[in-house]
């Protein structure tokens, strides 16, 4: 158990190596840098910046102080705009997402589950199929068109719900529905097959036939054994909502990580693209991490090769 | 054992033909067709991208507007006989700008799914039937590019190579191969321990021969199927990119450049909007359709 904890874990800090070093050198392999603009003419200026911010050291120097300062959360100061650290605007847009996201994922989770299982028990067709054609349907609507037709309706027809920012709880509703649909549709699929094969088991019957009542049945003995499968979906879930936020945030005018990045890109920002990188590598490689850790927890059946 | 003359005897006429076989042989793919077409949902999926691929190839061809070319007298136009779809805001037809952008969307999705395809069968049958310290390492490298998501590779690349096809193409192609080998791998385990491994292996066949002529084509059921969901998730990427104006530059139109020049006047003129949005939603549909319906189809065993 512990190997397999410190393997996961050493796994997840190469990746995280890996991304820092490609995202650097991919960056650095672009031609000119942030003061070979029109302010810079004169090269006794341009020396004195680049100087100042080391970028006349060789690259591989410049690559070892950028690990130094990625160790401590340091992504440098914004190209974009003078006096500003990435890491301030990373501490301010990351708790915006990630509130967004967490809202989605439980919702996500909470109804997919619900319906998944809904699907699986119920004896009557029509619920059956309602279900899969709404998991059909969310897994082929992308998300931002989502978005918008909410907006289209909810927002600009029949103004029910605010379109733009945060400020109260109302405005919540519409970004975590168009965020969340594809992780309940998903989740929904999954609850539901699994459910379905692990009610077949002969372990279930057991339980059955000692006398066990169907409701407890199926929650002690279905649900923790079908419900696996949407643990392990749980990271690659996180790692959607962060990156469905790009698009979501820039539509609802959420000042988070994905409209930052997005503005980020239109400005080439070098640094800001590279820090925000880097931040979602992390989030989300450790949210994957946690949830296999929480998979093996909770299935003995998890067995720990070398 | 001695076999008497006595225990055989002649077949009378009518009993000639009782061995014959009546019903046509048929091979796997087509008994895959026949139990494809008795899925609706999936032949009208079918049905739709065969309209969507020949739209795309000779609708440009054939119209006698351009996707760039702009009529500033006729901006907003409703559909109507000239102009079937009507225009945008530039007064550019909106019907070519569809299929245009259908051939960059479907020309993305189906050429980031055969790249994969090639990537994934070749990288996962190696690592699988090799096994061992190999397979271990590129199970591990396989690991590393999966848990960074797709998207931040495109986004990198883009912010390289500028905003085109090719580096959508190239950041899509990265790390999308990757589910492609990890599938590949688990068929080829399987079935490289199974009996007519062993039995090619006895008879001298060479290893490529076994891998590619034996345990991929056996594998090919599930395969087909990965490459179909691959689609749709490449066509949601562009879409996506250019959703938030870092795809396909302009004048150049895709489906998700389309829905966000739109998405600014969307009040006014929601018909232009309802285009892009309809075409993205309905090509994902068909080919998630047709992706399930391959599913239950090349499955042997759900007959």
């Amino acid at each position: 158990m512990i190997r397999y904890i410190i393997k996961r874990v050493l796994i997840g800090v190469l990746t995280l190596f890996i991304l820092t070093t490609v995202t650097f050198f991919l960056m650095k392999s672009i031609p000119g840098n942030p003061f070979t603009s029109e302010r810079f003419k004169d090269p006794a200026i341009l020396a004195a910046m680049n100087e100042k911010y080391g970028l006349d050291k060789p690259v591989f120097e410049q690559y070892i102080i950028y690990l130094k300062n990625v160790v401590k959360l340091d992504f440098g100061e914004m190209y974009s705009r003078k006096g500003f650290y990435v890491k301030d605007v990373l501490l301010e847009a990351a708790p915006v997402t990630i509130r967004l996201g967490l809202m989605a994922g439980a919702f996500a989770l909470t109804v997919g589950i619900t319906l998944g299982i809904v699907a699986a028990l119920s004896k009557k067709k029509w619920i059956n199929n309602l279900v899969m054609v709404l998991a059909t349907l969310g897994v082929s609507v992308p998300s931002f068109l989502l978005a918008l037709m909410l907006m289209i309706v909810f927002g600009v027809k029949f103004k029910i719900f605010p379109l733009i920012g945060l400020k109260t709880p109302l405005h919540y509703v519409l970004p975590v529905l168009a965020l969340s649909f594809y992780p309940i549709s998903y989740t929904s699929r999954l609850t539901r097959s699994s459910m379905i094969e692990v009610l077949k088991k002969d372990y279930i019957t057991l339980a059955r036939s000692k006398g066990l009542s169907w409701v407890s049945t199926v929650v002690k003995h279905g649900l923790k054994n079908a419900l696996l499968p949407v643990v392990t979906y749980a990271g690659p879930m996180i790692a959607f909502l962060m990156t469905g936020s790009f698009v979501i945030e820039n539509l609802f005018t959420i000042p988070g990580i994905g409209s930052k990045m997005v503005s980020a890109i239109g400005n080439r920002d070098y640094s800001m693209i590279m820090g925000l990188t880097i931040f979602l590598g992390i989030l989300i490689i450790s949210a994957t991490l946690i949830s296999d850790l929480v998979v093996a927890f909770v299935d003995p059946r998890v067995k720990f090769k070398k | 054992m001695e076999l008497s003359k006595d225990l055989f005897r002649k077949l009378e006429d009518n009993e000639k033909n009782s061995e014959f076989i009546a019903v046509q042989s048929r091979t796997y793919l087509q008994d895959a067709w026949i139990r494809f077409r008795r899925n609706k949902l999936a032949l009208a999926g079918l049905v739709f991208i065969t309209i969507m691929i020949l739209g795309a190839i000779f609708v440009p061809i054939l119209s006698r507007y351009t996707y760039e070319g702009q009529d500033i007298a006729n901006r907003h136009a409703l559909p109507s006989a000239a102009h079937w779809f009507g225009t945008d805001k530039f007064g550019r037809d909106i019907f070519v700008r569809i299929f245009y952008g259908a051939r960059i969307s479907l020309s993305i999705g189906f050429l980031a799914a055969f790249i994969n395809l090639c990537i994934g069968i070749v990288y996962g049958g190696i690592s699988g039937f090799v096994g061992g310290r190999v397979d271990l390492f590129m199970m591990r490298v396989v690991d590393i590019l999966y848990s960074v998501p797709e998207m931040l590779y495109v986004i990198l690349i883009m912010v390289v190579l500028g905003s085109n096809m090719t580096s959508i193409l190239i950041g899509i192609c990265i790390s999308s191969w990757v589910g492609m080998a990890r599938l590949v791998r688990t068929q080829v385990l399987s079935l490289k321990q199974q009996e007519f491994s062993l039995a090619a292996q006895v008879m001298g066949a060479s290893n490529t021969r076994i891998l590619f002529k034996h345990l991929i084509v056996n594998s090919i059921g599930p395969i087909i199927v990965s490459v179909t969901m691959m689609v749709p998730s490449a066509i949601f990427t562009e879409a996506f990119l250019s959703m938030v104006g870092i795809g396909i530059s302009i004048p150049m139109s895709s489906w998700g450049t389309m829905a966000n020049e739109a998405r600014e006047l969307y009040q006014n003129y929601p018909i232009e909007i309802i285009w892009p949005i309809a075409c993205i939603c309905l090509t994902m549909l068909s080919l998630n359709f047709i992706g399930d319906g391959l599913g239950d189809s090349l499955d042997p065993n759900k007959k």
